[in-house]
């Protein structure tokens, strides 16, 4: 893999352990208000804390929280939902796709007239309509992403499957009475994997986007579970008043996480071409 | 004078600490009207060859070494890049894929055309019926209507034949075809075999054959090249060498064909494969595979004539100077 | 009279073709009532010209591609559509017919283990097969890209032989090899037929290699079987059955 893909792929990792251990890297809970000193509120980067002796490196919103720590808490969510969505439209999507490529004929036919419907509203739109229907929460918001996006991966896995169907492996393990479910699963998927992972890889940014801005216009999490989205939008309205950081902290690690699912999908991609491989 | 003439031609791949040795002093010429197959195995170095003879070598292979005379012109001198505009209209070169000439997205005749007048000053119209011409001289059915068409929509034999009538279209006294029957069947390749033969006794073009297989060059070469290896091991008249190889790798070869011996008895093989060359082996490059070897064949052997318009680079050959 | 191993009745094939933009769609007689009978422990050749049918004959027989009409017999009985555990296939493009992503001994073993034919170890299971194909028993854990053309052609033996097929059809397995390969998988081929009792249908458009290989010689032109002769006659065939 190219070097600025190693770069993105252990930026992300480093983000990903970050993530996960916020509640050990943060100085405060920001969901525990207790914790929380209206006094503080709204301090600039490097500000001292009032009563103990701790640093707001990134200075701290309305409600007197340290932006850094409400940032890892944020990260840990965004990142949350958007993997997990990722991963289980990406399973659905990979399912139906190779169920489409192999059994061809009317099978094919229903989800690929069904994937075309989908992907023809806007991904934004249909969350939107999802979300209005279920009202706010974490797995909310990750079920209406999957509705959004397993098409895309439907679409992915369909493809790849059909040209890997029509080499000689797979007429060798039929002609072998391997179980179909075999021949899918451990000869067609494997070999499809480097064009879905690099669609994942795209589609995961779409994720965290997607929600980013779903928590942004107030429709997807809860105000209790600040995600990146709604920090940003917490700090809009002080963002004329001078105020820049309560938003545009977590508005520049959202665009750090974008930016290297992107780099890190354009590495894989030209890792699965063979023509660029040399390169 | 020779149309071609090559020196002592050798070519490197990657870095210049531990390179790999793919041509070694690869010498040859052709003259008017001659056909050269040059034959062996794949990885033996004969696209190599072919490609530092038309300018096409791009990095990492480099020609550290040889000249390269074309119509009398010493052209070893230029750098690459010059060489290839200077090359153009003197030579052109046929590939396997057929698509490596051809542009995918432009239609036959604007390719023919632009070719025609990328090298020379003729009007369109001109360009146009000169196209039409050749495409008939490739032997392509309803000439007219495959000038209008896209690469794709014809089939493999034909899109071969409109790639080498590309490649004759500004009349190279060179022809470097490098296997373009292999991917087509029998029944192809004989015509398109029949279709060069015929166009250089017409037009008395020097054709470089590349193939890897002996039965084609048989039938259509005037002389032959035996590479083995990224060296020429024998070289001769066909008809000479086919039946009386001096090389033993070239009897190798011409004991494996089915038909050499009875059917259902087992074809004679040789063991193992072709050396690795970053670093090339000590001495003869055939000698783990040679059922001749001896003792002094750790030495390298040098190519020698034999009489007859033949050379062999081997210390034992099969066929002792008269 | 003994039964013969296989029989091929009546088989035609005919493709469907969409032309163009309009979708007029049209058929193409791929095959045209071709019936074929192996005896056990024979050697059969076919030979015709590009796309004179050999390959969809070949499909068609093994299972692969269930025919427009006719049908087959294995040891007298009628075969379902689908592949059958007696019959495999060597394909011609051994690089396309390896799955790229799998190591030599899983290529070779997933299918006996599967099926319940390795009695004793697995590495011993694989090291038996590649020796019968002559393939050094280190590479088994060798994936496919990093075996050279030769190599990669006698894994796709070894893996068709390690389910005990009775019969074995080799599509053009030889013609993408270099001479001194192509020789080596043949000698390979016809040890392996001596050794085991294969019956061997055996496809190419190198007269040569059939000759060399086969006792009875299947021609086909344009979807039909025009002649079956002994291969030490087809040397005198009309030559203008390879020309068109
Ligand atoms: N672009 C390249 N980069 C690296 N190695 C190459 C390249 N082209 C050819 N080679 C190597 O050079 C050797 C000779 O290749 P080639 O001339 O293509 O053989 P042939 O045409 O006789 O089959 C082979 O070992 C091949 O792997
Ligand atoms: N999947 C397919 N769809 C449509 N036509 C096909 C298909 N496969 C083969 N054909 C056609 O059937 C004919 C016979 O092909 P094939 O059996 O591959 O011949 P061979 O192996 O003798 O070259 C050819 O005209 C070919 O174009
Ligand atoms: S020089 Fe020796 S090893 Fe080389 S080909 Fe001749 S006999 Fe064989
Ligand atoms: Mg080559
Ligand atoms: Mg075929």
């Amino acid at each position: 893999m190219s070097r600025r893909g190693w770069f993105s792929l252990i930026l992300l990792a480093a983000l990903l352990l970050a993530a996960l251990l916020a509640p050990w890297l943060a100085s405060q809970n920001p969901y525990d208000l207790a914790t929380l000193d209206i006094l503080d509120a709204r301090l600039p980067p490097g500000s001292a804390a009032l009563d103990h002796g701790g640093t707001y490196w990134l200075g701290t919103d309305a409600q007197g929280r340290d932006m850094l720590s409400a940032m890892l808490y944020g990260l840990r969510i965004s990142l949350a939902v958007g993997v997990l969505s990722t991963l289980l439209a990406l399973t659905a999507g990979v399912v139906l796709g190779l169920l489409a490529a192999w059994h061809g004929r009317w099978v094919d036919a229903l989800i690929m007239r069904v994937v075309d419907i989908q992907l023809s509203f806007p991904a934004i739109l249909l969350a939107l309509v999802l979300l209005a229907l279920t009202g706010p929460g974490v797995s909310k918001i990750v079920l209406a992403l999957l509705a959004a996006q397993w098409a895309y991966y439907a679409r992915t896995a369909r493809s790849a499957a059909l040209v890997e169907c029509q080499k000689d492996y797979v007429a060798a393990a039929r002609l072998l009475r391997l179980p179909t479910w075999r021949i899918l699963l451990r000869h067609v998927l494997p070999n499809c994997l480097p064009t879905l992972l690099t669609v994942a890889a795209l589609q995961l940014a779409a994720a965290i986007s997607l929600e980013a801005t779903l928590s942004f216009l107030g429709l997807g999490l809860p105000v209790t579970e600040p995600s990146l989205g709604l920090l940003i939008a917490n700090g809009f309205q002080y963002l004329l008043s001078g105020r820049y950081w309560i938003s545009v902290f977590p508005g520049l690690l959202l665009v750090v996480v974008l930016t290297c699912c992107n780099l890190l999908a354009d590495a894989l991609r030209q890792r699965a071409d063979p023509r660029e491989a040399g390169r | 004078m020779s149309v071609l003439d090559v020196k002592d031609l050798t070519i490197h791949i990657g870095d210049t600490k531990s390179p790999a040795h793919a041509v070694d002093s690869v010498s040859l010429h052709i003259e008017r009207g001659e056909v050269v197959a040059l034959v062996g195995e794949s990885g033996s170095g004969k696209t190599l060859t072919g490609l530092a003879i038309a300018g096409l070598l791009d990095p990492p292979l480099r020609r550290v070494g040889g000249e390269i005379t074309l119509l009398g012109e010493n052209l070893s001198a230029l750098p690459e890049s010059q060489l290839r505009r200077r090359r153009g209209d003197r030579l052109a070169m046929v590939f396997q894929d057929p698509m490596a000439t051809l542009n995918p997205v432009l239609r036959i005749e604007t390719q023919l055309v632009e070719t025609i007048r990328a090298h020379r000053n003729v009007g369109r119209n001109a360009a146009r019926d000169e196209a039409l011409a050749m495409l008939d001289e490739v032997g392509i059915t309803l000439p007219a209507q495959r000038l209008r068409a896209y690469p794709h929509e014809l089939s493999g034999g034909m899109r071969q034949r409109v790639a080498i009538g590309a490649a004759l279209i500004n009349r190279p006294a060179l022809l470097i075809a490098d296997e373009p029957t292999t991917a087509l069947d029998v029944t192809l390749q004989a015509q398109i075999l029949a279709l060069i033969d015929q166009y250089r006794r017409d037009h008395g073009t020097a054709v470089l054959w590349i193939t890897h297989d002996l039965g084609v060059a048989a039938g259509f070469a005037d002389r032959v090249l035996v590479m083995y290896a990224g060296q020429i091991v024998e070289s001769g008249p066909c008809a000479r060498v086919l039946q009386a190889p001096a090389h033993p790798y070239t009897a190798a070869l011409l004991g494996a064909i089915p038909g050499s011996v009875p059917p259902g008895t087992p074809l004679a093989t040789l063991p193992g494969q072709p050396p690795g060359l970053s670093p090339p082996p000590e001495g003869c490059r055939f000698r783990a595979r040679c059922p001749r070897a001896a003792a002094a064949c750790i030495a390298a052997p040098p190519q020698v004539a034999t009489g007859e318009a033949r050379t062999v680079r081997c210390f034992f050959p099969l066929v002792t100077p008269p | 009279m003994n039964e013969p191993l296989f029989h091929a009745r009546n088989i035609s094939q005919s493709y469907v073709l969409a032309n163009g933009w309009r979708q007029r769609r049209s058929t193409l007689q791929a095959l045209d009532d071709v019936s074929l009978t192996l005896h056990a422990g024979e050697s059969v050749g076919i030979v015709g010209e590009s796309g004179s049918g050999k390959s969809t004959l070949a499909r068609i027989i093994v299972g692969l591609l269930p025919p427009t009409a006719g049908e087959r017999y294995w040891q007298g009985q009628r075969l379902p559509d689908g592949p059958h555990a007696g019959i495999q296939m060597v394909f011609q493009d051994a690089a396309s017919a390896l799955n790229p992503r799998a190591r030599v001994t899983e290529l070779i073993a997933e299918a006996p283990r599967i099926h319940g034919l390795i009695t004793s170890g697995e590495s011993d299971f694989v090291a038996t097969q590649l020796n019968r194909v002559g393939l050094d028993p280190q590479l088994a854990q060798r994936y496919p890209h990093q075996l050279s053309g030769g190599q990669r052609a006698r894994v796709g033996i070894a893996r068709a032989l390690a389910v005990k097929p009775q019969l074995l059809v080799c599509d053009e397995a030889v013609a993408a090899l270099d001479v001194l390969i192509q020789a080596q998988i043949l000698n390979l081929l016809q040890q392996l037929r001596r050794e085991l009792g294969l019956t061997l249908l055996f496809i190419s458009h190198d007269l040569g290699v059939v000759r060399h290989l086969c006792e009875r010689v299947v021609v086909m032109h344009h979807g039909r079987i025009v002649e079956t002769t002994s291969a030490g006659q087809l040397a005198g065939l009309p030559s203008s059955l390879f020309r068109s």
